[in-house]
């Protein structure tokens, strides 16, 4: 039974699932990149950006600033402070959908711990150690998304596994789970244990489709499994896939 | 996944109906067949031949998986020699009528020779040119043109990236890529290419290869699956990663100075123990 909120959405989308494009589906749902001051957290937002139109402006973290996003991503982070994870977690109480991309797998072990209490603390996220995916790529290349759409994406050299019940798992690396989809108060927070923005700014086919599945706003849709809606999402991800392989070189120059 | 491997990979002097039931008793699934290598399969081959040798196949308990062509080093459809691209693109429409008697949707061919008198541009050009005329027929046969990656061989389109680039210029459903996995030597990774390619991967030829060989005089870099450098376990799930199901066809080079049919056992044995992934 869909819940009030998947009911109105899939009835305000109805109409358009048929033509929409992935960038138009994004754009549906006003969305901020928060990004981090570091060359991780500006490679991934610049991958998210490829996704979204128009494309928003990548901002830093600010404690205190008003989001005006119902869909926050934050990449590869790895420094986030307690006053900003809190801004966040109230805004994901009051509905929006947040994604946070760990990035904690370059920290060092004190920062890593650091941000695990916090998260801990602010959204009950359970974080264990991060760890260096192996070099022998048949133990550890991709990591295999089961949702919302069932892809292998590359692995992102470390992920940083994260305990969560079975219904919450989006992401499974052998016996780790990933990535996470955890609702917080009315809104969502999809946690990301392994880079995904990257690999959508270098065009990876799997990254894209999994990252354009989990932005567009009837990704809530998706995550039902009892919605029709799934079969449009895979048509407006293969729309999207061909329009950013023609459009990846000029794009890339232009940001 | 189906296994298949080349009738060039036949026993020396071995018949084509021989070979045909060394292959199922070796368990293989099909057959490549290579026009322009072995008498049963040339230019002059009618289609009446053609259909004889598709029931052969059929006869055998095998399926023909892909048509390949031995033609395409010398008559080539980037060379400079008029007679000769005519005469690459001639042989290419026979494989793609070849394909519809025999009931496949692909053939193999080598698009684009670059040699000290052929600069790489002429080549490139050319090469576009012709698969856009090709594309057209293959389109009304509904038989997929992979154009194979023999890189160091070829010298042309060096890299999966470049590779891709070509394709999209091409610009065709009916145009992918052949991908050879031993084809790549030390200049790349196979599962790259396979992740990069992944719907434009029209079959795969399997073989390994010694990276760090390099070619010297007669000795081949190339060997047989699982003795040289290729990262097998990877190679399997890359193609896990972009649903490849289609068929891996053995492209060895006959090595065994004794018992030569030996070679087409382990190979399938090989190519069992990827499918499966036991390593």
């Amino acid at each position: 039974m869909p819940t009030r909120r998947e009911f109105l959405t899939g009835l305000a989308l109805a109409p358009f699932v048929v033509h929409l494009t992935a960038t138009q589906s994004a754009a549906a749902r006003s969305v901020e990149i928060w990004q981090e001051d570091h060359c991780l957290s500006l490679e991934s937002a610049m991958g998210f950006r490829h996704l979204v139109s128009p494309n928003p402006p990548a901002t830093s973290f600010e404690s205190g600033r008003t989001a005006s996003g119902s869909l926050i991503i934050a990449p590869g982070i790895r420094c986030m402070s307690l006053s900003i994870a809190a801004d966040l977690a109230d805004w994901i109480h009051q509905g929006a959908w947040v994604i946070l991309e760990s990035g904690l797998g370059f920290s060092s072990r004190t920062e890593s711990k650091h941000q695990t209490d916090l998260l801990k603390k602010v959204f009950g996220l359970q974080l264990l150690p991060p760890v260096k995916v192996g070099k022998n790529p048949a133990a550890a290349t991709y990591l295999e998304y089961t949702r919302p759409i069932h892809r292998l994406v590359r692995t992102f050299e470390a992920i940083t596994p994260v305990r969560c019940d079975q219904s919450e798992a989006l992401a499974r690396l052998g016996k780790h789970s990933v990535c996470i989809r955890k609702r917080i108060g009315d809104g969502t927070l999809v946690f990301l244990g392994s880079m995904l923005g990257p690999g959508v700014g270098a065009g990876e086919r799997e990254a894209i489709e999994v990252a354009s599945a989990l932005v567009t706003s009837d990704s809530e849709c998706i995550f039902n499994s009892t919605c029709n809606l799934v079969v449009a999402q895979q048509r407006r991800n293969a729309e999207f896939w061909r329009v950013r392989n023609r459009v990846s070189t000029s794009a890339n120059d232009s940001d | 996944m189906k296994k298949s491997t080349g009738d060039n990979f036949f026993p020396k002097a071995m018949s084509f109906s021989a070979g045909l039931d060394l292959l199922k008793r070796a368990g293989y699934d099909g057959v490549e067949l290579w026009l322009g290598d072995r008498p049963w399969f040339q230019m002059q081959t009618t289609d009446a031949d053609l259909r004889v040798l598709a029931r052969q196949v059929r006869d055998a308990g095998l399926e023909v998986s892909d048509v390949a062509n031995a033609l395409d080093w010398q008559e080539n459809i980037s060379t400079r020699d008029p007679a000769k691209r005519d005469a690459a693109v001639r042989h290419i429409e026979r494989q793609i009528e070849a394909a519809q008697i025999f009931g496949t949707d692909a053939i193999l061919i080598v698009a684009g020779l670059v040699t000290e008198e052929t600069p790489y541009n002429e080549v490139y050009k050319r090469t576009v040119e012709a698969l856009h005329k090709l594309a057209e027929v293959a389109a009304k046969a509904s038989v997929k043109i992979g154009v194979e990656n023999c890189n160091s061989e070829q010298r042309f389109l060096l890299s999966p990236r470049e590779f891709a680039t070509f394709l999209d210029e091409v610009k065709s459903p009916w145009v992918g890529i052949h991908l050879d996995v031993g084809n790549i030597h030390d200049t790349g990774f196979a599962e790259q290419w396979i992740e990069i390619h992944g719907p434009h991967i029209t079959r795969i030829h399997m073989k390994d290869v010694m990276k760090h060989r390099g070619r010297c005089g007669d000795q081949s870099v190339y060997t047989n699956i699982f003795l040289g450098d290729n990262n097998w376990p990877a190679i399997r799930e890359a193609m896990r990663k972009v649903n490849y199901d289609g068929w891996l066809i053995a492209e060895m080079e006959s090595r065994y100075r004794y018992a030569a049919d030996q070679q087409i056992y382990d190979t399938s044995a090989a190519l069992t123990r990827l499918i499966t992934g036991t390593f």
